[in-house]
């Protein structure tokens, strides 16, 4: 298990420094000028000059990588180029509203949908079983922003029941929930028909095995088969969908952050690079990348906890 | 199989829980206060020191938080300009301005009174090129201030500059910082402000949310009307039309597309403002391309654009077509265009005259929607002209550097590019841009006229009305002359507030809520 986590580890390193030098290519690729697009139709040659020095894009690419990575691992991510605030201070800012986001919408994906997923094998064939696959993929097909604008206009414009925009009061957690609950339902909501659906397909083939056929045959009641024999297998496909899915859950989190006015990475990473902020972009996507790669390592390493069968094979 | 065990009973009971539950909600907390103002604003803070700042909502916390020594009025009527910071503003000379800041102005943190020397060190720190600010331009006409006592100065200027009073001195170069405190803090900061003297406190600033702003008071001037005024960051207007209608603030800008449909349903004591905002909007016709060297194929480029199309297709008709960079309906504004509608035969035949077929040009444009949709409507236009369009859309960033000489020659082979720039109330500051220095900068029309050149420093320091007015219609009518320039419109600004307040917005757009009235 030592090993296998080793080596999972060595190569989410390895991903992380792939993504930080094709987006220091990227940043060399894309047209912009920062300097033209923050002092606007009033800057002199000279002043853009010196905010490009200031920017360290007149370094060769090759050495602002190595600068970039030296002062990471001293925890420097640079300095945001207008406001000249550390970017380890703008993403920490930002970054728990984001994590709070995705981490409600994922909790609440799984809460409802791996019930729904179990009760639609439990009531296979039945009405229930057809209305939760038919609610499942319509929940699918409708884009979060769509569940977003809908869910603010009806919650927030008419009913007035729930915030429109923002994060919650400061200190206020009562402020933060209310403000939390319509931005992690529109992106929680495709989600809770994709992980019904994914359970339903997981359990129908663990149902058939051996082990559940011996367990009925001892006359345990079905939602004990279900929950405690059937489940444990059943989950790792839902296990490794969520982790790879944390991704498209952060990219929803961009539109939704946007329609409720959520200050979070989403907003950041957006803002900064329409205005060519390079070191903002830089460190956000350093930030989000570790994160996404450690969860998948998590989820990797929680999956072989759960099938040993996983290991082996990476072991053989 | 699933049952659902509800009875009538069952039914009445849930129904009337949930009903008492919505009813007994705790008040909304973020529902309107009567003395606190809350307005929405577009980006977050960058930099609160006035020689660096970016724009947008530190403008609008700067006019609360500092002071200047004269102010604007709303742009509906005409942004009049009247002392502020100073009790007294006047013209001693074509190039000397006395000034005595008003009695019992002070800086918070115990950084003393503001003194005369606090307007020195401000003004001179923005003209200072070793500073290297971006609004430099609004004194690099500032000689220097000359310190008489601790409230009374003279502002000495290079050459006589008449623009100051609405260009540079109640705009963002013109906030007062302290000397004692700018010094202490470096030279330069950002969002640590070292100290405030307007009429509000900066209090809180909630990172991309909300900023909040308190009376000061030790404030000695005329008390505004909110004690408090909460500024969101909201950076879509439909997101913020939809939160202004869940009653989340009293005052946004909206987008443009969605001004008839408020018209027609405008959200619950709601009052609309529809106005025309300076920034200018224009095709450049670039005569450095070497498809557009000829000045026949230029105009026939003018002749071949119906602008009431873009007015009525994308403006709503909300406002009229301008007739240069200056503000239809004000002072300065010319009577018309040279070219004031579409002639496509007479394009055609310019082409034919110009020995020119199968034009085909690309058009320059940033990619929002607004942009793009005008875009679209001039190559419908020059189509029927027989002109071929290419739109070729670009993001912020990348567009300004398309036009951009340091980056190369690329710059003389942009053919159109539709632009627009945010403006002033006085023409010289709309008509900067197109002299000859400015071309592969700012000016991507090319347009090298000695004419006008001197016109536009004749401008400066002319002192006369008349003599103003008559200078910058004739330097429009040279820009319209050299086939650079179609005229399109000053766009725009459509805003909704509660009808409790009637709103103060300067000509840039952007509100001044220290000078927002409740009304009686």
């Amino acid at each position: 298990m030592l090993t296998y986590a080793f080596k999972r580890i060595g190569l989410g390193l390895l991903i992380l420094i792939f993504v930080m030098v094709a987006m220091y290519a990227a940043v060399f690729l894309v047209p912009g000028d920062p300097a033209s697009v923050a002092l606007g139709p009033r800057a002199t040659p000279e002043l853009k000059r010196m905010l490009t020095e200031r920017m360290g894009l007149d370094q060769p690419v090759w050495w602002q990588i190595v600068q970039f990575f030296r002062n990471a691992l001293t925890g420097n991510l640079g300095y945001d180029v207008w406001s000249n605030r550390p970017v380890s201070t703008l993403v920490m800012a930002a970054l728990p509203n984001t994590l709070i986001l995705g981490v409600a919408a994922l909790a609440t994906a799984l809460i409802i949908g791996v019930p729904l997923g179990c009760l639609s094998v439990m009531r296979r064939g039945t009405a229930a079983d057809t209305a939760i696959g038919v609610v499942s993929v319509a929940v699918i097909a409708v884009p979060s922003f769509v569940v977003a604008i809908y869910s603010l206009l009806v919650f927030a414009v008419t009913l007035r029941w729930l915030p429109a925009i923002g994060a919650g009061e400061a200190g206020s957690i009562v402020s933060q929930i209310e403000a939390l609950i319509l931005p992690a339902l529109a992106i929680a909501l495709g989600w809770i028909g994709y992980i019904a659906r994914m359970v339903r397909a997981s359990m129908m083939e663990v149902m058939g095995e051996p082990h559940i056929r011996t367990a009925r045959s001892f006359g345990l009641p079905e939602w004990k088969i279900v929950s405690k024999y059937a489940l444990r297998i059943a989950i790792i496909p839902t296990i490794s969908l969520v982790a790879v899915g944390l991704g498209s859950i952060l990219s929803s989190a961009v539109f939704v952050e946007a329609v409720f006015a959520r200050p979070g990475i989403g907003k950041l990473i957006t803002d900064a690079v329409n205005t060519r902020n390079y070191p903002v972009v830089m460190g956000t996507v350093l930030i989000m990348t570790a994160i996404y790669v450690s969860i998948t390592i998590a989820a990797d390493l929680l999956i072989a906890r759960l099938d040993p069968r996983v290991r082996d094979v990476f072991r053989g | 199989m699933i049952r659902w065990n509800t009875d009538r009973r069952n039914f009445l009971k849930a129904a009337g829980a949930f009903g008492a539950a919505a009813m007994m909600r705790p008040g909304f907390a973020w529902s309107a206060d009567g003395d606190t103002l809350r307005i929405r604003m577009e980006g977050d803070i960058q930099v609160l020191d006035p020689a660096f700042m970016i724009g947008g909502i530190e403008d609008v916390i700067m006019r609360g938080i500092y002071v200047s020594l004269n102010r604007l009025g709303d742009l509906r009527e005409g942004a009049p300009w009247s002392p502020w910071g100073a009790e007294k503003l006047e013209q001693k000379d074509a190039k000397a301005i006395a000034f005595t800041l008003i009695d019992g102005l002070k800086w918070s943190n115990g950084l003393g009174p503001v003194t005369a020397d606090d307007v020195k060190f401000s003004y001179e720190r923005i003209a200072d090129p070793n500073m290297a600010s971006p609004w430099a331009y609004q004194f690099e006409q500032l000689d220097h201030v000359e310190v008489i006592d601790q409230r009374n100065g003279i502002i000495h200027l290079k050459n006589p500059y008449q623009p100051i009073f609405v260009v540079s001195l109640p705009y963002y170069g013109g906030h007062i910082i302290s000397k004692a405190g700018t010094e202490k803090a470096g030279g330069k900061y950002t969002t640590e402000i070292p100290a405030t003297c307007g009429p509000y406190l900066f209090t809180s600033w909630e990172q991309k949310q909300k900023v909040t702003l308190t009376a000061n008071p030790d404030w000695p001037g005329p008390k505004p009307d909110f004690a408090k005024v909460e500024i969101y960051i909201v950076a879509d207007d439909q997101a913020a039309q939809l939160a202004y209608e869940a009653d989340a603030f009293d005052y946004t800008k909206i987008a443009i597309a969605a001004t008839k449909a408020v018209k027609a349903s405008p959200p619950a004591n709601t009052k609309i403002i529809e106005a025309q905002s300076t920034r200018y909007q224009w095709l450049s016709i670039n005569m450095l391309s070497p498809r557009l060297k000829d000045a026949k194929v230029r105009q026939a480029v003018q002749y071949g654009i119906d602008a009431s199309q873009i007015l009525t297709g994308v403006y709503d008709d909300l406002v009229p077509r301008s007739t240069g960079v200056v503000q239809p309906g004000t002072k300065f504004a010319r009577k018309k265009n040279l070219i004031d509608a579409p002639d496509y035969e007479k394009a055609a035949a310019l082409l034919a005259e110009a020995g020119v077929s199968d034009l085909s040009l690309t058009l320059t444009v940033m990619n929002d929607s607004v942009r793009t949709a005008v875009a679209q409507i001039i190559q419908a236009s020059l189509e029927q002209a027989g002109i071929k369009v290419e739109i070729q859309p670009y993001d912020e960033a990348a567009f300004w550097g398309v036009g951009d000489k340091t980056k190369g020659d690329g710059y003389k082979d942009i053919d159109l590019a539709l632009m627009d720039f945010a403006g002033g109330v006085d023409p010289s500051e709309n008509l900067v841009w197109f002299r000859p220095d400015q071309i592969g900068v700012y000016n991507w029309s090319g347009f090298d006229s000695p004419e006008f050149e001197s016109s536009y420093q004749q401008l400066i320091s002319e002192t006369d009305e008349a003599k103003r007015i008559a200078l910058s219609n004739r330097m429009e009518d040279l820009m319209e002359e050299s086939g650079g320039f179609l005229f399109i419109c000053h766009q725009p600004l459509v805003v909704i507030h509660r009808d409790a307040f009637t709103p103060v917005i300067y000509p840039d757009g952007h509100p001044n809520p220290v000078l927002f009235k409740k009304n009686a």
